[in-house]
């Protein structure tokens, strides 16, 4: 009976340890969650207070699109010309967020590793 | 001496510490995961490949080849005849008569049934330079992307609103949405359109640089891809927003309006050749002037760093040439930068019929017969605006 329980026990840490990972997980590998994320007028607005060849830049997406001012269907748009790059906000925002989930991650990981690998099991 | 008590379950967490952490510094240390949004292909560059290679690597050519086109996206075989280029000199063109559909894959589909579709039901959305899957989930989530006005499907049932017939197609396909399709996903099938719209297309024969970059025209084709298909200026998706509706286009990035029928807003790699033999980047079509058109990557995953404001760039093997923007930025190149072929009306367009395309089609409306988009303030190029066009058209 006392084998069982102990059983019971080593199969719930261990749940929880794989929902604890999972999650941790999932957290750090989801892309940001943000609303109304839609960017279609990005390539247009970035030129609406330009000149024909000017420079210009957009976002989308945490994404830097650079290129220059064209006239596209009549209107000035950002015809990109640039390779795309993360923006720098991004990189150093995941930078941060990143360090913040691992050191987390890892000091609840261990935690709960080590009380499971080698705690007494619970009566 | 006892032994150590470790079972399996034990193992399994010790397993999974181990591999959550190696995930963990994976997931800090690595390359940022857009890139594969920016610049999906939906088809392999390989899996429509044409036969032959576009050339070795110590030639040099910059001027169409016509054995590059698909036969098979053509009505006729490529013609040469007299033309005069956009500053008025004489010239020899291509006459390239298309068929108005793809001659190497099926058309669609669009747009989802049923909220619970998968991707294989629907096709393609590009905003914001991503390339979204318009399946069931997409449709249902859009009030997230966009705002809560949007509700394209029936909350009860999960049906998707879609345009079925010629009618609603042609009232919902184009910039002024009729309002009882609000809320809808277009799409038009050829067969509703009156099948396929073909064109007599002249391109000239030896590009030729201008002296400064021409604007891509509202009303006429970028340029014609190998297979036959018109790539077209940008979707104006702003304007099919603003009616609540998602024009969907298929996976190989093309959809189908009254005015042009079917036709490319961006580049999915449907009418990919081979990558060429220095690793380039594949050939897909022409434009308008004459220079070819390169897709976006070559064998390396790699862009170019070096294009211009037009999205060209000059090398040894293939002289200037285009290099496509990813398809999630709906376009193909910023500019023309080679004459044209003039065409009364419009230096920038050489599709040589029908007239009608200046009455629909994607872009916004001006007169027919108006000798230039949106310049009767006698800026051309300028800083006109959907609403000042009007005015200016006027």
């Amino acid at each position: 009976m006392l084998e069982l329980e102990r059983n019971h026990s080593r199969r719930a840490n261990t749940c929880a340890l794989i929902l604890i990972i999972s999650v941790g997980l999932a957290a750090i590998l989801a892309p940001p969650a943000d609303a109304h994320q839609g960017h279609n007028h990005a390539p247009w607005r970035a030129c609406e207070s330009s000149q024909l060849g000017e420079a210009c830049q957009w976002t989308s997406h945490q994404m830097l699109y650079r290129g220059t001012c064209r006239g596209v269907q009549s209107r000035l748009v950002c015809v990109r010309n640039k390779p795309i790059v993360a923006t720098e906000e991004d990189l150093s925002a995941r930078l941060a967020q990143t360090g913040s989930q691992l050191a987390t991650l890892t000091a609840t990981t261990l935690s709960s590793a080590w009380e499971l690998l080698f705690a007494p099991p619970r009566a | 001496m006892t032994s150590l008590p470790l079972d399996i379950p034990r193992l399994a967490a010790a397993l999974l510490l181990t591999t959550s952490l190696t995930l963990t510094l994976t997931t800090a240390c690595g390359e940022e995961d857009h890139a594969t949004q920016n610049n999906s292909t939906g088809h392999n560059a390989q899996d429509n490949a044409a036969d032959t290679h576009d050339g070795a690597c110590d030639q040099h050519t910059d001027a169409p080849v016509p054995s590059n086109f698909l036969a098979d996206g053509l009505l006729e075989e490529i013609t040469e005849e007299p033309c005069t280029l956009s500053d008025g000199s004489a010239s020899t063109c291509y006459k390239i008569t298309i068929q108005g559909a793809p001659s190497n894959h099926e058309i669609g589909p669009f747009c989802p049934r049923h909220i619970s579709d998968d991707a294989s039901a629907g096709g393609k959305w590009f905003d914001g330079g991503v390339v979204y899957d318009v399946d069931g989930e997409f449709i249902k989530n859009l009030s997230m992307l966009y705002d809560d006005t949007w509700m394209l499907y029936d909350e009860e049932t999960g049906d998707i609103r879609v345009t079925l017939t010629a009618e609603e197609c042609e009232l919902a396909a184009r910039p002024n949405v009729a309002e009882e399709y609000r809320n809808h996903c277009v799409e038009c099938q050829l067969d509703q359109v009156g099948g396929a719209v073909s064109r007599e297309v002249l391109i000239p024969k030896a590009p030729t640089l201008r002296s400064s970059p021409a604007e891509i025209g509202s009303v006429g084709a970028v340029g014609i891809a190998l297979n036959g298909v018109r790539f077209d200026p940008p979707a104006p998706v702003d304007a099919i927003l603003a009616a609540n509706t998602i024009a969907a286009f298929d996976d190989c990035g093309g959809h189908v309006n009254p005015f042009d029928g079917y036709h490319y807003h961006g580049a999915l790699g449907c009418s990919d050749r081979e990558f060429g033999c220095d690793g380039h980047a594949p050939l897909i079509g022409y434009a308008m002037d004459g220079f070819a058109i390169y897709a976006l990557l070559d064998e390396d995953g790699n862009e170019p760093t070096d294009l211009d404001e037009c999205r060209g760039q000059t090398d040894d093997v293939r002289g200037y040439h285009y290099h496509a923007a990813s398809a999630g930025e709906n376009m193909f190149i910023g500019c023309f930068k080679g004459l044209t072929v003039a065409t009364e009306g419009d230096t920038t367009n050489n599709v040589m019929e029908p007239p009608n395309s200046m009455t629909g089609g994607d872009g916004m409306n001006c007169a027919e017969g108006q000798a230039s988009m949106c310049c009767g303030d006698g800026v051309c190029d300028g800083p006109e605006t959907a609403e000042t066009c009007a005015a200016d058209c006027g």
